[in-house]
């Protein structure tokens, strides 16, 4: 492992001398051209994500890949040293979305339209994400659609170019079940008019829809499909992930039972993964049952949250015990000054042990997300995305106080 | 005092706690032992396998179990897995109250008595995180509120909770909702004009013979006699009234009073400001009035940037539980976080934390920021329990665990600041008043569930902030002005 | 630098008229101090050849024969301004309607217009008429002269609104998502020639408008993917966007900006500029007045972007936006003969406008209408 190790640095040095592009973070002082994405991080502790830890863990980062990890190695004298380093956190309901203007609300199913275009990458809350150790996050469409469309996946830092920030994932249409999608269906007083006068205003309405249009592309021949019907198809088919939010326990019923009846019909079966699942825990084995997994929202102050879901200290715990896919998530986009490692750290309040937290904010959502192949574990040819940690990861006494985003270091903790 | 009681509320509460019938009708010395893994006295270096002796609600010793004799009639709780640890106290607080804010501009007559809710949800709440002392204020709001009192977050009275009354009175120097700085400022300012007038005038009539002001309090129904027959001159350090010792003290109107009491420094002056400016306006009329030595700044997250000011003025401050300030760069648009503890600990002023409105992030959650953030561990320890303790005048009593201080004991699963601790048991001035195995609500916070037969009333539901997002952001997240 | 002009009574009087303009604008020379060709370049003590509403010739000596006209002051193009609605008031948004990109804004110019004489009074001499904001695709813009009462080019620039402006709470698109959706598809489904097939093939710009820094990348990203041409019109700040934009080829209009404009706008224009972005500003007349084009490059020039710089924004650039740099924009052989005579610099709002010169003819004087109207 040591040779392996010694060998990448000299290929480094050896690129870094033929491209000046890959300047060492030696040659760049001064310089006023871009980041440099390569650098030596070591770690007294190194949580992998992918197994054991790692004591006195050297990681080498070439531009913008982990290009080698070696133990038991002492500090280089240009490394850059941390506590404890574990890879980016993956926020899989991140919600930083424009808003309204995110999704379309023409029709209350859309499930071919891209989130993208709801993203603002200059929004402050961005640097704030990346700041607190979030490198990729999870984008749908807000929640005001019964199916809203395709999320997307980000990296938290690296420029205003969306395009280049955007990593390729799992396709997934995101949608809702429950009070949201028929929330501003009804005019407050007065006779529908425009696009409001529409189904659905009920929970029933919100399921119906659903059921309608999947039994409908379910039932169309492929060459009469359009876009819409064609992107449903696909979710039937499995090419395309579904993630609704359901937060209380009938609603994610309603999902499973959803999922479980198109199959019964021989239309196909969805890939589920259910957002927002505050009470998970009610239906744990409908969930392992389907292979569905849940992105748990921020723990509530007072046990409820939306819907009136129930959400207990130990929810994760439970899931993740009974082996169902767990991520958590911290709503930023909804609240300034969310932290997904304090959620991390209430999940180990509730029961969870560090490693099966760290993996609920790193490992499964990368997973769950489709993105495991560049994200979620601090492995050589992963993406470097690392956090720098003053001390154990999600206590409440230690923060990220160093953070790279593909190799360039967003928070320096020299400063 | 409106003490009804909901019975359901009210049942809730006894079922949580254990020997609740012990605590409502105390023997005449009781005795309670703790023998716990570790005793965190604050005081010193933790005691590995201690023992905390408790009479009469003082505690007697602590000490090393080999080092101390346990009396043979006292209760012993014997938890060697957990820590004992002092307690956190709260600084100023308006919650467990009915309403935080008074419509009046400036009411320092009145006072928090009459407004605690014994069964107030935050009291539960509070004793499931640890609290041992909270000062109960009205909300800051307000130009000069009511008086604040120290209590302890249990009992079915509030004679019963009351730790310290008339700890003192909440000012502000930031605007009212709908009111600028400008006449903010005026109105605190003239709040003391208006005293100076009326103690001069109170003299005037004294020598003019007029009677005015003894029928006036007799008419309030306040007996004359003894010390408050007497006159004393001002003890102001800055005003001086010629002849007010010939006025005797009862005689001074009860709505006037407490600011007299202020102006001598008899009474805390509990300060909010909401941006660096106020800071200054508070000072200059804490130094017009005299009163700069008994006044306690309550800061929101932005006043760091006059911590200088504050160090000069030798006060202390509490911290509103937002602990992050955010600047934005006007140009470039880039965010600037300031750590805002940090700064007051780097300048070496006194500093004691406040709880969010979150229970999940009582005053532990507070310090152990403080410790990711670069504060020592002791500063962040001091700035929940002995500061907050001397800022109210209680650091005999509170703040650590020591012979002579009030037996209150927090026993913890693990160490203080740590995420996965939790409050296993409380005692209160040697009253074992919580056991978390007999709390119903928490039960249902952690798994979902309820012990048969019980009904946990659940207190009412904060709406849900998110959704519909427009991407503006506003960093008063946790900030207490109720 | 208010040297009175020396110009012939006659011609005075000639172009005080209202009435309609002569047949054949009669061929003259200016000799001026100062003439700002309008590409950033200054050109002293040279002599402007006009010729049947053309500048036949800049520099040399003056031809024998023909009336000189010496302008002790400062010689500039007539300036361009990008969006407006003068006069044509609602007539210019279809507000049932979210796309229509063929309807001709040239059917909403009314030459009779009362107003005009005010944008021709700053010596604007050229306007590219445009659909209202809140449209996706609210049709094609038209190129007018306000001086002459005359289309100049009918569906010049495809005009697009690509903001939150364009966005409804109670109608398609609410999302950005669904007004790319609609935009995308009406280029897909264009008809060949077109005016969007056109813009597809590069051959006819765009002006989409945008606000925000994300809905611009947006925008360029559509534009890069379909291969427009043209500008994004009203963008606040450009921070951080400055490369992408720059890599697009795409230019930016700015809406008019007084002195307390956020400065981060103000700054944006120099900041694009320096990295070879066209730029220009909207004149939007009809809300703002007259003035405001000349306003906002002040602005602009105080927050650091060079006066020669804003100069050219308001004539070269814009006419490159416009797709108009081979015959407006700058004064040089061949172009049309529109000019303003100033009694100062161009972007100095001490300067007054003197003279307008519009197809070569004299169409507005100072001294002649004392403030008064033109034409």
């Amino acid at each position: 492992m040591l040779n392996t190790m010694l060998l990448s640095t000299k290929i480094t040095l050896a690129a870094a001398a033929l491209l000046p592009s890959a300047a060492g973070p030696a040659q760049d002082a001064g310089q006023d051209a871009a980041p440099t994405r390569s650098h030596t991080v070591h770690a007294e502790t190194l949580y992998t994500s992918a197994g054991d830890s790692i004591r006195n863990a050297l990681i080498v980062v070439d531009d913008g890949k982990i290009a080698a990890v070696s133990p038991g190695v002492e500090a280089t004298r240009d490394a850059i040293r941390a506590k404890v380093v574990t890879a980016g956190m993956i926020d899989a309901s991140a919600r930083i979305n424009v808003g309204l203007r995110s999704v379309e609300q023409g029709s209350e199913i859309t499930p071919e339209v891209e989130s993208r275009f709801g993203i603002d990458p200059f929004d402050a809350r961005w640097a704030r994400l990346a700041r607190s150790g979030v490198t990729t996050a999870f984008v749908a469409p807000l929640n005001q659609n019964c199916i809203g469309g395709f999320g997307t996946v980000v990296k938290t830092a690296g420029g205003a170019d969306l395009v280049g920030r955007t990593v390729e994932s799992a396709r997934m249409i995101c949608g809702a079940i429950g009070s949201q999608p028929s929330q501003r269906n009804s005019p407050a007083f007065g006779r529908p008019s425009g696009l409001y006068n529409r189904r659905p205003t009920t929970r029933m309405g919100v399921e119906w829809e659903w059921r309608q249009s999947f039994f409908d592309a379910g039932q169309t021949p492929a060459e009469d499909a359009n876009e819409r019907t064609r992107t449903l198809q696909d979710a039937l088919a499995g090419r395309v992930g579904v993630f609704v939010q359901a937060w209380a326990t009938q609603d994610i019923r309603t999902a499973v039972f959803l999922k479980e009846e198109l199959m019964r019909e021989g239309f196909g079966e969805l890939q589920l993964v259910v957002d927002c699942a505050a009470e998970a825990w009610r239906e744990i084995d409908m969930l392992k049952r389907t292979g569905t997994a849940v992105v748990l929202p921020p723990l509530p102050s007072q046990g409820r949250t939306r819907d009136s879901a129930l959400m207990p200290l130990d929810t994760a715990h439970r899931l993740v015990e009974a082996g169902v896919d767990v991520c958590l998530s911290a709503h930023a986009g909804d609240n300034p000054g969310a932290r997904l490692d304090v959620q991390a750290g209430f999940a180990m309040r509730g029961g969870l042990d560090r490693a099966q937290a760290l993996r609920a904010v790193t490992a499964v959502p990368a997973r769950v997300l489709g993105i495991a192949d560049r994200v979620g574990t601090v492995e050589v040819g992963k993406d470097a995305d690392l956090v720098l940690w003053n001390g154990e990861p999600f206590e409440i006494t230690s923060r990220p106080v160093g953070v790279l985003v593909g190799g360039e270091l967003v928070v320096d903790p020299r400063d | 005092m409106n003490s009804t009681l909901h019975p359901m509320r009210a049942g809730v509460l006894l079922g949580a706690v254990l020997l609740s019938g012990s605590a409502l009708a105390a023997p005449q010395v009781s005795k309670t032992a703790i023998k716990a893994g570790t005793v965190m006295t604050l005081d010193g270096d933790p005691i590995e396998n201690g023992v905390i002796v408790i009479e009469g609600g003082r505690v007697k010793a602590v000490g090393a179990a080999a080092d101390i004799e346990i009396p043979w009639d006292a209760t012993v709780i014997d938890q060697p897995d957990l820590v004992a640890f002092p307690g956190y106290v709260e600084a100023h607080v308006a919650r467990g109250i009915d309403r935080a804010n008074e419509t009046l501009d400036v009411a320092p007559f009145l006072d928090v008595r009459d407004s605690i809710d014994p069964v107030n949800f935050y009291f539960e709440e509070a004793l499931r995180n640890g609290l041992v002392a909270i000062n109960v204020s009205q909300g800051v709001d307000t130009v000069i509120a009511g008086q604040s009192r120290v209590v302890q977050p249990f009992g079915m009275m509030v004679e019963d909770m009351t730790i310290k009354p008339k700890s003192g009175i909440t000012m502000s120097a930031a605007p009212r909702r709908g009111k600028t700085r400008a006449i903010q400022a005026q109105l605190l300012r003239g709040a003391f004009d208006d005293l100076e007038r009326y103690l001069r005038e109170m003299v005037q009539r004294r020598k003019d013979g007029d009677d005015f002001d003894r029928r006036e309090a007799l008419y309030q129904g306040r007996e004359i006699e003894g010390e408050d027959a007497e006159g004393r001159a001002l003890q102001s350090e800055a005003w001086s009234i010629e002849g007010f010792e010939l006025v005797p003290r009862g005689e001074v109107d009860e709505k006037r009073a407490p600011l007299l009491a202020v102006i001598e420094n008899r009474m805390t002056a509990f300060v909010y400001c909401g941006s660096p400016m106020d800071v200054h306006t508070a000072l200059r009329v804490a130094d017009d009035n005299g009163f700069t030595k008994s006044t306690v700044l309550y800061l929101d997250a932005s006043c760091w940037k006059a911590a200088e000011r504050v160090k000069s003025a030798g006060v202390s401050v509490i911290l509103s539980p937002s602990l992050t300030h955010v600047d934005r760069d006007p140009i470039t648009g880039e965010e600037i976080e300031t750590f805002v503890p940090k700064v007051y600990h780097d300048a070496g002023v006194p500093f004691a934390l406040a709880s969010t409105s979150d229970a999940q992030r009582s005053l532990w959650f507070q310090a152990a920021q403080c410790v990711a953030n670069g504060v020592p561990r002791a500063a962040a320890l001091a700035a929940v329990t002995s500061t907050p303790a001397s800022i109210l005048g209680l650091e005999e009593r509170f703040g650590a665990i020591r012979p002579g201080s009030d037996g209150s004991v927090v026993l913890l699963s693990g160490d203080p600041l740590s995420v996965t601790s939790v409050v296993q048991h409380v005692v209160l001035a040697g009253e074992h008043v919580y056991d978390r195995a007999k709390d119903v609500r928490v039960k249902l916070l952690l798994d979902g569930t309820r012990p048969p037969g019980t009904s946990a009333d659940e207190p009412e539901e904060e709406p849900y902030e998110g959704d519909g997002d427009d991407g503006t952001d506003d960093d008063e997240d946790e900030g207490e002005n109720g | 630098m208010l040297t009175p002009l020396l110009l012939e009574p006659a011609l005075v009087l000639a172009g005080a008229l209202g009435g309609p303009p002569p047949a054949a604008p009669e061929t003259l020379a200016l000799r001026a101090a100062h003439v700002h060709v309008g590409d950033g370049t200054v050109l002293e003590d040279t002599v402007v050849v006009l010729e049947g509403g053309k500048i036949a010739r800049v520099g040399g000596d003056a031809p024998s024969g023909v009336r000189v006209i010496e302008v002790d002051g400062h010689l500039s193009p007539g300036l361009i301004a990008l969006r407006d609605g003068t006069g044509a008031g609602s007539e210019r948004t279809e507000s049932t309607r979210k796309l229509t990109p063929t309807v001709d804004l040239a059917r909403a110019f009314d030459p009779e217009h009362p107003d005009w004489a005010r944008l021709v009074r700053e010596g604007i001499t050229t306007v590219v008429l445009t659909p209202g904001s809140s449209r996706v695709a609210g049709g094609v813009g038209a190129i007018v002269s306000p001086a002459l009462g005359e289309v100049v080019k009918p569906g010049a620039l495809v005009c697009l609104g690509a903001s939150s402006r364009s966005l409804s709470t109670n109608e398609e698109p609410t999302s950005y998502a669904g007004l790319y959706a609609h935009l995308g598809r009406a280029f897909s489904e264009a008809a060949d020639g077109s005016p969007l097939a056109r813009a597809k093939a590069g051959s006819l710009p765009v002006m989409m408008e945008v606000v925000e820094r994300s809905e611009a990348m947006l925008a360029v990203e559509f534009a890069k993917e379909h291969g427009l041409v043209g500008a994004l019109v009203g963008l606040r700040r450009a921070d951080g966007a400055v490369e992408a934009i720059a890599a697009s080829g795409l230019g930016v209009v700015f809406e008019p900006a007084g002195v307390g404009a956020s400065r981060t706008t103000l700054m944006s224009a120099r900041l694009l500029h320096e990295a070879g972005v066209p730029i220009a500003f909207t004149a939007d007349a009809e809300s703002r007045g007259a003035a405001a084009l000349r306003m906002a490059a002040a602005a602009y020039v105080r927050a650091g972007l060079g006066s020669e710089a804003a100069l050219q924004a308001m004539t070269h650039g814009a006419a490159e936006i416009a797709g108009v740099s081979g015959s407006h924009g700058t004064i040089a052989a061949g172009k049309v003969a529109e000019l303003v005579v100033w009694s100062g610099a161009p972007t100095d709002l001490t300067s007054r406008v003197l003279h307008v010169f519009a197809g070569g003819e004299h169409v507005y004087d100072a001294q002649a209408h004392g403030g008064q109207e033109a034409r």
